[in-house]
């Protein structure tokens, strides 16, 4: 066991290690200058080369990287030119909204999808099971952005039950302003979630253990609640990390259509504002949450299902 | 209400005949098929230029001389959506089969050749995947630039990386099948053992993920054109007419809704395809 | 003797793509309380199923119909949802072949006892965890209290059968089902089960009916047997009767193909009967075992199965075999 989880610890050490490489070497790899690309078609070769200086972009690529892994992995990203912070301080202040709207469209996604995962499971083929599927479909095709705003015309502007946008203050403040957007998020995800739910419950019921449960009377119930859940939602959970980069994709255009003062609107800003030592950092920031996140489902996996625990009570 | 019995139920339930029909492929056919008909004949069927100004008619709600009203500056959002949806419709399939045909190319060579060029291919891959995608694709729009280059760069990018890891897999299993040894046994060269024998094995289960990937692709590429990064002004596509109206949601709900509704169908029909074809598949084997 | 369960034209068939098949048709049996019946088949004759009607659990897109499923006299057809809860939590116990993927592999077996006891016998948590490890014990198993902390996986096959046999039993059943309960067993193992069964079924006086393509192992175990062949009862009797003088070609051929009766837990070389076990989506109307038969004649095709009665109880479907014998068709059930 210990074997294995340093094997996948150590491949997730990999992984980020190739993500900072990747984030790193497309600066210099893709066509376009970014220090031309940011100041703008006036800028005097002079002043490329001040700013490329003061980026270290002019000495050589390895000790670059070098600089770039250092700053990773000590956490001090350096400064922000156009924030004029440092970059932690600006992730620090701005991580909470963006954590908070991610977890809340989940828990949304997952509100909604379980139930109709489960009917459709048991009504397999059946209308209802279309009708879910087709309802899943067109969640999945809509974009974030627009059902934010339907969502928005509906609940804030017309019915004024919700705010339109910002970021409240204190718990309730906040659940308020980041409904809308959940629900815009949990519809986005709910196609993922509801598919790959119902084909495993479909598969775990059709297991002889299931089958035994039945034979001896419990009701579906009991035997959907105590039996075939507890076993079916480990692929939809590694499935839900897997999708955890679709989830930030989609907070990153939530919140600017809600204002919501979040790293997504600091990685806007800073494509905007060609910061590249932030847009870096934002994004090797989000690939090392994809990347702990699978590695964290994989170990849950130990504690989930005994199988591969290691025997203590081997006959 | 969640009963399992229902699936024993005793005295003669007739099961109904399996649908040999396979409604799903047709309704996505025909929807996608109706939408890319109206992209292609954009020039034709649009009533007024994309691009026409007229103050006079500003936020017209949809009426006979515009179905589906005007914006505010009057510009027909029929007709923008005609045009919008055909820059939209070409810009996502060129990204999406782009992604595609670099990604089975690399996924397949690397398959077939295994050793370290594999592992490396296999690694780079799997990081890729592992970056959110629409923060790789804004990171390649910081560098490039905004405008749909740097969307199409950007979606290339991270896209490919599936098909690769897809076709990778699937060689490795096919490198061991018989009818590829067989080739070797004949003294086929190795390009022509990928590109004749296994290449038209491994594209179709691409091609069959590739509907889900167009969807995805179409709904990054309005995102980024609704904040502003992808297509430019005056150039109308579907996210950047939505952006447009977000600012009059209570008073011209058009604007913003109907073009939304239009990316969704095409979505739906997409996913429709996608779904036919898996199941025409499935059916396949079954026989 | 009082009797238990009367099955009459039990039908079940398969839905699939073109129609469907009927893979029982027009199945008779009954059973007595107390005693232990066997069904004896090859596999996909039909008796897994036929089985199942019992407490009405039926696989995916099958669907069963018969003339009569009484238990205790009650028509078991009938049984609302609740009823027929009530009627596989108390009346009937069941048991499986492969005592590994009959169990909830992430839940201590002992727990999964208990909940059987929480749910169909009424205790409450204390109550359930003590009954659990005297059913434990009582199925011999040593170390109850270690066992119950146990996970399925954990446990050997002999061991996990016990506590699935322990699970069936723990509502006090008058019917114990036992389907193919040994055939994933060594054979040991395979007659300590057995014993444990009968020892089980003396002390508790429930009816055992015992599902197995093994004729050994019902010769060793039941008192009387039904043979199944292409979803027929095509021969049913007194187990020391039928063993000594089968009256059914099929029944002969089964059992020349073991070596001795005696060697209990040898398998049956199918190889032993010529042909091959019929096709259910491929028979007609007649005899099925027709096509292998050293003794068919043309109205063997033709004619529709009936039981006819050898000596009193014992019953044959074969016409040509009570012809010789000078038997009269009848209508008693098996």
């Amino acid at each position: 066991m210990l074997a294995y989880v340093a094997r996948r610890v150590g491949i997730s050490l990999v992984q980020l290690l190739l993500l900072a490489f990747l984030a790193f070497s497309l600066i210099h790899f893709v066509p376009g200058n970014p220090v031309s690309t940011m100041l703008g078609p006036r800028a005097t070769p002079a002043e490329i080369k001040l700013i490329s200086d003061s980026l270290g972009l002019n000495r050589p690529l390895p000790s670059q990287f070098w600089l770039f892994l250092e700053h990773l992995v000590t956490g001090h990203f350096g400064q922000s030119f156009t924030f004029s912070q440092s970059i932690s301080s600006l992730i620090g202040q701005r991580l909470v909204p963006s954590l908070a709207l991610i977890a809340y469209g989940t828990l949304v996604a997952m509100v909604i999808g379980v139930p109709l995962a489960i009917l459709a499971a048991l009504r397999i083929d059946r209308p209802v099971d279309h009708a879910i599927r087709i309802f899943t479909t067109v969640s999945f095709a809509m974009p974030t952005f627009w059902s934010g705003l339907v969502l928005a015309v509906v609940f804030a502007l017309k019915l004024h039950w919700l705010p339109i946008s910002g970021y409240g203050a204190g718990f309730w403040g906040i659940v308020r302003s980041l409904t809308l957007p959940a629900v815009a998020l949990g519809l986005s995800l709910l196609a993922v979630i509801v598919r790959t739910l119902r084909s495993s419950i479909r598969h775990v019921l059709s297991l002889e253990y299931v089958e035994a449960t039945r034979a001896r009377g419990f009701t579906t119930w009991r035997i959907m609640a105590h039996h075939v859940m507890r076993n079916a939602v480990m692929p939809t959970v590694t499935v839900l990390a897997v999708n955890v980069g679709f989830l930030i994709g989609g907070t990153v255009v939530l919140e600017q259509v809600f204002q919501i003062p979040g790293l997504g609107t600091l990685l806007f800003l800073a494509v905007e504002q060609r910061d590249y030592p932030l847009v870096e950092t934002l994004a090797v920031l989000a690939g090392s949450v994809v990347v702990f996140l699978n590695l964290a489902t994989d170990l849950l996996q130990f504690v989930v299902d005994p199988r591969v625990r290691p025997g203590v009570h081997s006959a | 209400m969640l009963d399992l019995e229902s699936r024993a139920r005793i005295v003669g339930r007739r099961l109904r005949p399996r649908r040999l029909y396979n409604w799903e492929l047709s309704a996505g056919l025909t929807i996608v098929g109706l939408l890319l008909l109206a992209a292609l004949l954009a020039p034709y069927l649009a009533p007024y230029q994309p691009n026409q100004v007229s103050v006079l008619d500003s936020l017209q709600p949809p009426s006979w001389h515009h179905w589906m009203g005007t914006d505010f500056v009057g510009r027909d959002v029929w007709s923008r959506v005609l045009y919008g949806l055909r820059i939209d419709m070409l810009v996502v399939a060129v990204i999406t089969y782009l992604g595609l045909i670099v990604g089975v190319v690399v996924g397949t060579v690397a398959g077939y050749v295994g050793g370290w060029l594999d592992a490396i291919i296999g690694r780079l891959a799997d990081t890729v995947i592992a970056f959110p995608f629409i923060v790789l694709v804004l990171a390649v729009i910081a560098i490039v630039g905004p405008g749909l280059k740097g969307v199409a760069i950007g979606v290339i990018i991270a896209g490919w990386a599936l098909y690769a890891r897809l076709a990778r897999s699937e060689m490795m299993v096919l490198r061991e099948q018989p009818f590829m040894m067989a080739t070797k046994a004949l003294g086929y060269s190795h390009l022509r053992a990928i590109f004749r024998h296994a290449l038209p094995n491994l594209v179709r289960t691409s091609l069959v993920y590739s509907t889900v990937d167009v969807v995805v692709n179409m709904l990054v590429l309005a995102g980024m054109s609704y904040l502003g990064l992808g297509q430019q002004a005056p150039g109308a596509d579907l996210g950047s007419i939505i952006a447009s109206g977000q600012g009059y949601l209570l008073s011209a709900w058009w604007i913003t809704t109907i073009p939304g509704a239009v990316l969704v169908l095409f979505g739906f029909g997409v996913s429709l395809i996608g779904d036919g074809v898996t199941r025409g598949g499935l059916a396949m084997e079954a026989l | 003797m009082t009797q238990l369960l009367r099955i009459e034209g039990l039908r079940i068939s398969f839905a699939h793509r073109t129609g469907s098949t009927d893979v029982v048709r027009g199945l008779d049996l009954e059973v007595n309380q107390g005693e232990t019946v066997g069904l004896v088949g090859e596999s996909g004759s039909g008796k897994s199923l036929s089985c199942r009607s019992i407490i009405r659990l039926m696989p995916p897109h099958a669907t069963m119909s018969a003339t009569r499923v009484e238990f205790e006299g009650r028509d078991v057809l009938g049984l609302s949802r609740t009823e027929l809860r009530a009627h596989r939590s108390r009346n009937v116990g069941m048991i499986f072949q492969d005592p590994f993927s009959c169990f909830d592999p992430t839940k201590r077996v002992g727990e999964q006892v208990a909940e059987t006891l929480r749910v169909n016998v009424g205790l409450d948590r204390d109550a359930a965890r003590e009954r659990a490890l005297a059913l434990l014990a009582s199925v011999d198993i040593d170390r109850p209290e270690q066992r119950f902390r146990a996970y399925p996986h954990e446990l050997s096959g002999g061991m996990r059968q016990r506590v699935m046999i322990a699970i069936a039993i723990s509502a006090g059943p008058k019917l114990l089902i036992a389907d193919e309960p040994t055939t994933a067993l060594d054979v040991t193992t395979q007659a300590q089960i057995l014993a444990l069964i009968e020892q089980l079924r003396r002390e508790s006086e429930m009816a055992v009916l015992l599902v197995s393509h093994d004729f050994g192992v019902i010769a060793q175990a039941c008192d009387r047997v039904a043979v199944m062949y292409g979803g027929h009862v095509v021969e049913a009797g007194p187990v020391d009767e039928v063993c000594a003088q089968p009256r059914h070609p099929y029944t002969r051929a089964l059992l020349e193909s073991i070596p001795s009766v005696e060697s209990a837990g040898r398998r049956v070389r199918r190889a032993g009967i010529p042909g091959q076990p019929p096709n259910p989506a491929e028979l007609g109307p007649g005899c099925p075992f027709a096509e292998r038969c050293a003794h068919v004649r043309a109205s063997c095709r033709e004619v529709d199965m009936s039981l006819i009665r050898v000596t009193e109880g014992h019953l044959t479907a074969c016409p040509v075999v009570a012809d010789s014998l000078g038997a009269v068709a009848t209508g008693v059930r098996p």
